[in-house]
């Protein structure tokens, strides 16, 4: 019994012990901003990490999610008899959700991985040490430039996103389906206002954050806890890193939602 | 300024550097030393490193530069004054058999 | 030569992960001198290393850097002590994604105003130093283990630091490498004055560069002084170490046993 309330205990001090490293991470993470040395290379770099090497897997699932939008969006609209409303139905659930969500998550998967691995075999070959040792802060250096990246790529990956989508649900529903072309484009024009393209912004930049604030901190933090500096505490971060981005994009759309709508 | 021009005809340019020649003085030293060589036809550049109170590898590494744009010109650097620390430093870089054509040896001339 | 110590190190205690790895540890770290810390491996050296690099944090009135008090550090007084210093990790800690060069350069580009003309030939004099500069422009995974821990002293000299920390410099290298390293590092003590500590339990190189030694065992100093006094130690463990004798094993017959059949 005794076992149980310290291992709870326990529990509880880690969790608010990480919690609070987190808010300190992310605070560090932001003053970097005016704090290092104005230098965009490293900024530039980043951009072309994070995004244009994510157009080719963003374009991808764009198409694909449109088309299926498409399909079913019909199947759906057809049983009211509003199949021409079907360029609206899949321009709205593009630009106000699935967007900024599945472009969040993509880019979670790829670049998101990828660097808290890299930050995280950073940590454990001692090169965050050095990077303290010759007095660069290394918030500064590793993290800022990449959320200065992501604050810009995000938004663009996911207007990219939108248009290949709604691009792939014309495929499906006006080629395939036959759904007026005029019908499915001027569905468009009408429905979506400024209210649903800037849902879509503020979620893109929300998740933005999250995504580098997340996987940079775990790969900042690899086997700093356990002790154990070796390989498998990489892999082990990597995967939790893209586990509670990923948890924390879908809890926070909902809440960015609910707060915009 | 640190860098006083001394001196100067059509191919010649006497300067002398009145600061440390370290990580913080060789940017602003290095962009007046550059405007002066490029100028015109300077085939020999003789610096007067008397007021030189300390120097680091930046130091070295801008002598170096300078060493090698005049000759690529086909001119010559001349070094006078260098102190003890200097030098040696210009040892550590095993850099003294590259400059030794350019250093001057001064022991007892009171400049 | 300066009468002050850089260092002075006082009763320092440490914990890891519940463990206390250092007892009252105390010695001073003289100006323009290389101090050689030595002992079997876990003895704590590495512990010892992290806290006067202040990557570990010290308490309060245990070690003292030219009169001031480490442990009431702020920030900016830890970045200016980390910009005095120089630091080689055990494997070199080279950035991956940065050529050789560009490692050295990093410090440069983020601290001073220097044109990287100016930065890539101090890369180059500090890669010549070491012996290096043709792999100049080659990635750290496409040299050897030996030639990364090289770049890195290359890089720890980036900045001429007045102090320079040395973990292991010749652990993985062939004897001549390593004797050129250690004659770089008496070179850097007698032409810059600088004060270096070395921490390493390779014998040779420690008694052919050491003016001070530093003797370690389970976290205690079992012995401090010049080359000739640890000769000449009647500590027994410090002989031990020095004749390179092997523990007898550490186990009694019987706890061996029960080990081996639990």
């Amino acid at each position: 019994m005794l076992r149980l309330v310290e291992a709870l205990g326990s529990w509880g001090l880690r969790t608010v012990r990480g919690l609070g490293r987190m808010g300190i991470f992310f605070f560090l993470m932001v003053r970097g901003a005016f704090h290092a040395p104005k230098k965009y290379h490293p900024v530039l770099k980043q951009i072309h990490f994070i995004g244009t090497k994510s157009f080719f897997v963003i374009a991808f699932t764009a198409a694909f999610t449109g088309m299926v939008l498409a399909l079913q969006g019909y199947y759906t609209l057809s049983k009211f008899g509003s199949e021409g409303l079907l360029g609206s139905a899949v321009a709205l659930s593009l630009i106000r959700e699935l967007g900024p969500v599945l472009t969040a998550l993509m880019v979670t998967g790829r670049a998101g991985s990828a660097m808290c691995a890299e930050i995280g075999i950073m940590r454990i070959e001692e090169q965050i040490d050095a990077l303290e040792c010759m007095a660069i802060d290394p918030h500064a250096y590793l993290v800022t430039p990449r959320v200065m990246a992501a604050l810009i790529a995000l938004p663009l990956l996911t207007a990219f996103c939108n248009v290949v989508g709604i691009f792939g649900g014309y495929l499906i529903g006006v080629e395939l389906l036959g759904v007026s072309a005029g019908a499915y484009m001027d569905g468009i024009y009408t429905s979506v206002a400024w209210n649903d393209v800037y849902m879509g912004i503020v979620k893109s930049i929300c998740f933005a954050v999250l995504i580098i604030w997340i996987c940079t901190y775990k790969g900042f933090y690899t086997g700093v806890d356990e002790g154990n500096f070796g390989p498998e505490e990489v892999s082990r971060a990597t995967t939790q890193a893209v586990v509670f981005a990923s948890i924390s994009i879908l809890m926070s759309d909902y809440i960015l939602t609910s707060i915009l709508m | 300024m640190a860098v006083v021009l001394r001196d100067q005809d059509s191919q010649k340019v006497v300067l002398e550097i009145q600061d440390a020649l370290d990580r913080n003085t060789v940017p602003e030293i290095r962009k007046q030393i550059l405007k002066i060589i490029k100028k015109r036809d300077i085939r020999q550049v003789d610096i007067l490193a008397h007021g030189v109170t300390s120097m680091d590898t930046a130091g070295v590494a801008l002598l170096l530069e300078t060493w090698r744009t005049l000759e690529k010109k086909s001119g010559a650097l001349k070094l006078r004054g260098l102190n003890e620390g200097a030098l040696r430093i210009i040892q550590l870089a095993r850099l003294n058999d590259v400059l030794s054509g350019s250093i001057v040896e001064e022991r007892n001339e009171g400049h | 030569m300066s009468a002050s110590p850089v260092i002075t190190i006082r009763n320092l205690n440490s914990h890891y992960q519940g463990h206390q790895v250092l007892h009252d540890v105390s010695f001073q770290v003289p100006r323009n001198q290389i101090t050689v810390i030595m002992g079997m491996s876990g003895c704590g050296k590495t512990t010892l290393l992290r806290h006067l690099v202040a990557l570990k944090k010290t308490g309060l009135n245990q070690i003292e850097v030219d009169g001031k008090d480490m442990g009431k550090y702020q920030e900016k007084e830890l970045s200016a002590y980390r910009r005095r210093i120089g630091v080689l990790f055990q494997s070199g800690a080279l950035f991956n994604s940065l050529s050789v060069a560009e490692n050295i350069a990093v410090p440069l580009k983020v601290h001073t105003a220097l044109p990287g003309e100016i930065i890539r030939i101090m890369a180059l004099i500090k890669l010549n130093m070491v012996g290096l500069v043709d792999v100049a422009d080659y990635l750290p995974s496409q040299l050897s283990g030996g030639m990364r821990k090289r770049a890195g002293l290359a890089r720890s000299l980036a900045m001429d630091p007045e102090i320079l920390f040395v973990d292991e410099p010749s652990a993985g290298l062939d004897p001549i490498t390593a004797a050129a390293l250690d004659q770089l590092i008496l070179e850097l003590k007698e032409t810059l004055g600088m004060t270096i500590i070395v921490v390493t339990h390779e014998l040779r190189s420690a008694f052919d560069i050491a003016d001070q030694m530093v003797v370690m065992d389970k976290g205690r100093i079992l012995q401090a002084g010049s080359p000739d006094t640890i000769r000449e130690s009647g500590n027994e463990r410090v002989q031990q170490f020095l004749r390179r004798e092997a523990d007898q094993g550490s186990l009694k017959t019987e706890e061996y046993v029960a080990q081996l059949m639990a």
